[in-house]
């Protein structure tokens, strides 16, 4: 699912074991699939994986960043890989040597999830109605809701050709991540663009578009923001 | 807790909240990644991962993607309003005389494409605005709602 991205996994386990076996000590074996279902078929329905949860769980993870990093820290290699596999199924994570920092990394991104200004960008980006580069290059006050945007950015042919990149898209006012994902783009391209819309359609505001290589310090490549002034319902 | 405990019982969470988050979606998204398919004589062009997915998948549903070779087709079929204010566009593509103005629609893989105005070809209508869900309803001033559908 786009929106919870497997690294919040983490966190939300953090959160999750302890307060349950506050409650109800429960032995987990990790070898013995009948407790492991049972316990994932008692709390699924309690993890909260909407949407509109996203802004509370960030703000959870962001006030125990020490903890996730220290759970993080004390996964082994062949858990991270799962875990990343999991969450990222269908994606290629082999140019990521280091696991655990680009899981680290992650969080961060995730937890924080508004553009910061000054941070040096390698790249451009820059939020368009369509899909076609150029032209009009300047985005419409009046977005219809359930339309799609296209973030298209620009490497320069600075950072090295990938088929796959990571895309954060968030609302600036509240800092909610509403899209946080890898991408397929045209590696022999340095231009590209992720398109977007929120499954309860756009609403007028301040929003941010971020771009990371696939690497174990999700380097940033290039970073927006663009304005919804009216949504045409 | 120790943090053994606490790895031990994130390994099973992680798997449930996983579990959890391949059951919905927070919405619609699609990317750059272009992808030829050639079948036949025909050679296309997917220019999105969605689009290549259709016309490589076993449906070899192509209308998303552009022949190599463009069509210098221009769209000039009206689209048909089988129900008053609902008008019904088609995979071919077609003209909307709608209330306010005119616009050139077509249905593909990816969902509903518009752009204003008439006398453009498919190609064209890649500048034109994406509703992935396939329909689009606009409010007029009087209350009265038009729809535009690809069902």
């Amino acid at each position: 699912m786009p929106i919870a991205i497997g690294l919040v996994c983490f966190g939300l386990g953090y959160f999750i074991a302890p307060s349950n076996t506050a409650s109800e000590p429960i032995v987990i074996e990790s070898n013995n699939d009948q407790t492991g279902n049972h316990f994932i078929q008692n709390f699924q329905q309690h993890i909260p994986v909407q949407s509109e949860n996203n802004i509370e769980l960030q703000q959870q993870l962001k006030n125990q960043m020490t903890q996730v990093n220290a759970v993080i820290d004390q996964a082994t290699s062949k858990q991270m890989d799962q875990y990343l596999q999991q969450a990222f199924s269908g994606y290629d994570l082999s140019a990521i040597r280091n696991k655990h920092e680009f899981a680290k990394h992650l969080v961060g991104e995730f937890v924080d999830a508004k553009n910061k200004p000054d941070e040096p960008m390698s790249g451009r980006a820059t939020v368009m109605a369509h899909q076609e580069y150029g032209g009009e290059n300047v985005l419409p006050r009046d977005i219809y809701k359930g339309q799609q945007l296209f973030a298209h950015f620009d490497t320069l042919g600075k950072t090295p050709s990938n088929e796959q990149v990571f895309v954060r898209w968030s609302n600036q006012t509240t800092g909610e991540v509403l899209f946080f994902m890898p991408q397929r783009v045209s590696a022999q391209r340095e231009k590209n663009w992720v398109s977007f819309s929120p499954v309860a359609g756009w609403k007028p505001g301040h929003y941010d578009v971020k771009y990371y290589q696939m690497n174990d310090q999700l380097e940033p490549i290039a970073q927006t923001s663009f304005y919804i002034q009216n949504v045409i319902q | 807790m120790n943090m053994k405990k606490i790895v031990m019982a994130l390994t099973v969470m992680t798997s449930a909240v996983l579990t959890a988050c391949g059951g919905g979606s927070s919405g619609s998204f699609n990317s750059s990644f272009e992808k030829e398919f050639t079948f036949g004589t025909q050679t296309y062009i997917c220019r999105s991962e969605k689009a290549a997915n259709a016309c490589g998948g076993a449906s070899q549903d192509c209308s998303a993607c552009d022949l190599k070779t463009p069509s210098t087709n221009v769209i000039t079929a009206v689209c048909a309003e089988p129900i008053a204010n609902t008008h019904k566009v088609t995979t071919a593509g077609c003209v909307l005389k709608l209330t306010n103005d005119t616009q050139t629609g077509i249905c593909t893989s990816e969902g509903l494409r518009l752009l204003s105005g008439s006398n453009l070809t498919k190609e064209q209508l890649n500048k034109g605005a994406l509703f992935t869900s396939g329909s689009l309803k606009i409010t007029l001033a009087n209350n009265v709602t038009e729809t535009i559908t690809c069902n």
